[in-house]
């Protein structure tokens, strides 16, 4: 089966073929024997080029992963070439349009710092939230004007939520 | 009741996370019973499940909870608790909190409620300090009357000093000042920032300490008015004023310089009339002189070190001095033996500036085997909230020297596996990397620094660089299969014709 992977800063073809015990995966320019077998839950025990490894594998959906080995951990996406093909001109036409910036944690607002219409540079505060005793600056990730701002002081939170409009 | 033995039957346990857990070991060891409370989501927290009670003590919120002073003595009342220990945070330095205890006649496993008051005024316990002939950092206490006072003050400490805002806090109206020419300027715009920032432009000066190191002193006294050292801990490695890795011995201490330092702790200790455990903290500078900082009147949270290197029980210690039991022989020289290490695992993630990284523990694995410790408040499948402290367990190891110790710390971190929510666990990886931390040459501002500067970053492990790649696109081979298997056809041409168009929109 042909994929690619998106990883280490780079979309690379990669190959996947059973052959009995064993998976054969070519990575880029790159062959390799893989022995995978799942441990218990998420934890996956690789063996291969000589070496085991222990990584635990989280499937976020639409084809991302999160592959964690203790401390280090990498996001990834895999998806069909054609699925990959589709979304890059997608994404080619998404570019410099409106973003809403979600809350990657749940929390309460404890305080927003711009008004709506503001112009933000990357890495300036725009709101604050507060959870587990210590308070979070929600940054603009880039450039832009502060769309609708769609969360009220006090107001709790979930993780995903939108926060606000950056354009 | 000094003097007079008196054997607790149960203990109410105030509070929750590693150090509730921490405690109830310590009873059921002495055979006490343990009671623990648990706030409305903390029903199945780990406590509980380990308490031989547990009673609820309220909502969520702290201030509805853990917080209720009144409520927790009513209760260890209620259920015949002979005696509280607050552990640390919340109720723990809390004086009127321990009056309450002793006025229901229950008691508090801890100082005396004076000695808390005491050592929790930072101006009055300076004072104390001073008086009791212990080091303080040189400065302070007075407003500066005028620029010519400011300079023979500062000409008599030393430079470089510090000038601050007598109402300050928050780096506000604080100059630092490297030698005599600079004052003037300095002192001028430190009391128009203190003006306009507190509304009063009153400053003092203070000596300023480079690169100091944070060492702390455990002392632990009786209620037949024994006090002793347990020796030092290094807590020099810190995030925004929050201790991150301990050790013990520190890497600079000589038995000279311990003995000083013992001496001044138990002198401060005793100042105070201070009984039970409680950590003097000092500040060491570059010279080797030492300035007391605060006392912690309470059991803290990196006790496993002094207790990997003395081979002593303090939670057991602070029980049988809270029955009037006086500190026997063993205690008397206390020199460590080999050396520990302490990583604070928060619920924190390192690749997001430190956020808070609440959710459920989806895999969990302590590690184990020679010389390690793992002090947890959570198990596999727990949910860690927003409404608590982030800290989820601590992890201390024991090697016969510090290269051994460092060695086990990364053995030990290597075992660990952490899934569902973000650690500080690649921090403590990054430091093993780092030169600095691996020859024990550390301040108190070093993490900070390291970490703004960009470095201590988690790095990709170096052995395989495609291994995440072979892991996913394995799985995702397998998981296409599993879903071709279990879908009927229809429903699978439709969710592929959804896809494509999703794809394509």
């Amino acid at each position: 089966m042909k994929l690619i992977v998106e990883h280490r800063g780079r979309a690379d073809e990669v190959v996947v073929d059973r052959q009995g015990e064993v998976w054969l995966v070519r990575v880029g320019e790159t062959d390799y024997e893989v022995d995978a077998v799942t441990v218990a839950g998420t934890a996956r025990s690789l063996r291969v080029a000589g070496s085991q490894y222990e990584v635990d594998l989280a499937h976020l959906g639409d084809g991302r992963y999160e592959v964690s080995r203790g401390g280090w951990v990498e996001e990834l996406r895999v998806q069909d070439p054609l699925a990959y093909l589709a979304g890059r001109a997608h994404g080619a036409v998404a570019e410099d349009s409106s973003q809403t910036v979600t809350a990657y944690m749940p929390g309460r607002v404890a305080a927003v710092l711009v008004e709506e219409g503001a112009r933000v540079a990357a890495g300036d505060g725009v709101l604050v939230l507060e959870a587990m005793k210590m308070e979070n600056e929600i940054q603009a990730e880039r450039d832009g004007v502060v769309g609708r701002i769609l969360v009220g002081l006090g107001e709790a939170v979930e993780g995903g939520d939108p926060l606000f409009e950056l354009d | 009741m000094p003097g007079r033995e008196r054997p607790l039957r149960k203990v109410l346990v105030a509070n929750r996370g590693e150090i509730a857990v921490r405690i109830l070991r310590a009873l059921r060891e002495m055979g006490i019973r343990g009671a623990a409370i648990y706030s409305e989501p903390d029903r199945r927290g780990l406590p509980v499940v380990l308490a031989d009670e547990a009673h609820p003590i309220g909502a969520a919120a702290s201030a509805e909870s853990y917080l209720r002073a009144a409520a927790i003595v009513e209760l260890a009342r209620q259920i015949g608790a002979d005696a509280v220990h607050p552990g640390y945070g919340f109720l723990a330095e809390n004086a009127e909190f321990a009056a309450m205890c002793a006025t229901a006649g229950v008691t508090f496993i801890g100082p005396p409620a004076e000695a808390m008051a005491a050592m929790g005024s930072k101006i009055e316990s300076r004072r104390l300090m001073r008086a009791a002939g212990v080091p303080v950092v040189p400065g302070g206490e007075e407003a500066l009357a005028d620029l010519d006072q400011a300079a023979s003050f500062a000409e008599s400490i030393g430079y470089p000093v510090m000038l601050k805002a007598a109402a300050g806090g928050g780096g506000k109206g604080m100059r630092r000042v490297e030698a005599a020419d600079q004052l003037a300027a300095a002192y001028r715009a430190a009391r128009s920032e203190a003006r306009a920032s507190f509304a009063d432009d009153r400053v003092y000066i203070e000596k300023f300490l480079v690169r100091p190191r944070h060492l702390e002193i455990q002392v632990l006294g009786d209620t037949q008015g024994k006090l002793v050292s347990l020796g030092e801990r290094e807590c020099s490695l810190q995030r925004r004023h929050q201790k991150v890795v301990e050790e013990a011995p520190s890497p600079v201490m000589t038995p000279e310089l311990r003995q000083r330092m013992g001496e001044a702790a138990v002198r401060a200790a005793a100042a105070v009339g201070y009984t039970n455990a409680g950590t003097v903290e000092f500040m060491l500078d570059a010279s080797g002189d030492f300035y007391f900082l605060e006392m912690n009147a309470r059991l803290q949270v990196e006790h496993p070190v002094t207790e990997w290197v003395t081979g002593l029980d303090i939670v057991r210690a602070q029980i049988e001095i809270a029955c009037g039991k006086p500190l026997g022989p063993e205690f008397d020289t206390v020199e460590p033996r080999g050396h520990a290490f302490e990583v604070r695992i928060y619920a924190e993630d390192p690749y997001r500036n430190f956020a808070p990284s609440p959710g459920r523990l989806r895999r969990l694995r302590w590690p184990d085997g020679p010389g390690v410790r793992v002090d947890a408040g959570v198990y596999e499948g727990d949910e860690v909230t927003i409404h608590y402290d982030p800290l989820l367990a601590k992890l201390t190891v024991w090697g016969g020297d510090r290269g051994q110790a460092l060695a086990r710390l990364d053995r030990a971190l290597a075992e660990l596996r952490i899934e569902g929510i973000r650690t500080t666990v690649p921090l403590f990886q990054a430091l093993l990397e780092d030169d600095d931390f691996r020859r024990g040459d550390l301040d108190i501002e070093m993490l900070d620094r390291k970490l703004s500067n960009g470095e201590l970053r988690a790095e990709r492990p170096a052995e395989l660089a495609d291994l995440g790649a072979l892991a996913a696109a394995v799985e995702h081979v397998e998981r296409t299969a599993r879903i071709a298997a279990v879908s009927p056809p229809a429903r699978r041409d439709r969710w592929r014709q959804t896809a494509r168009r999703e794809g394509l929109r």
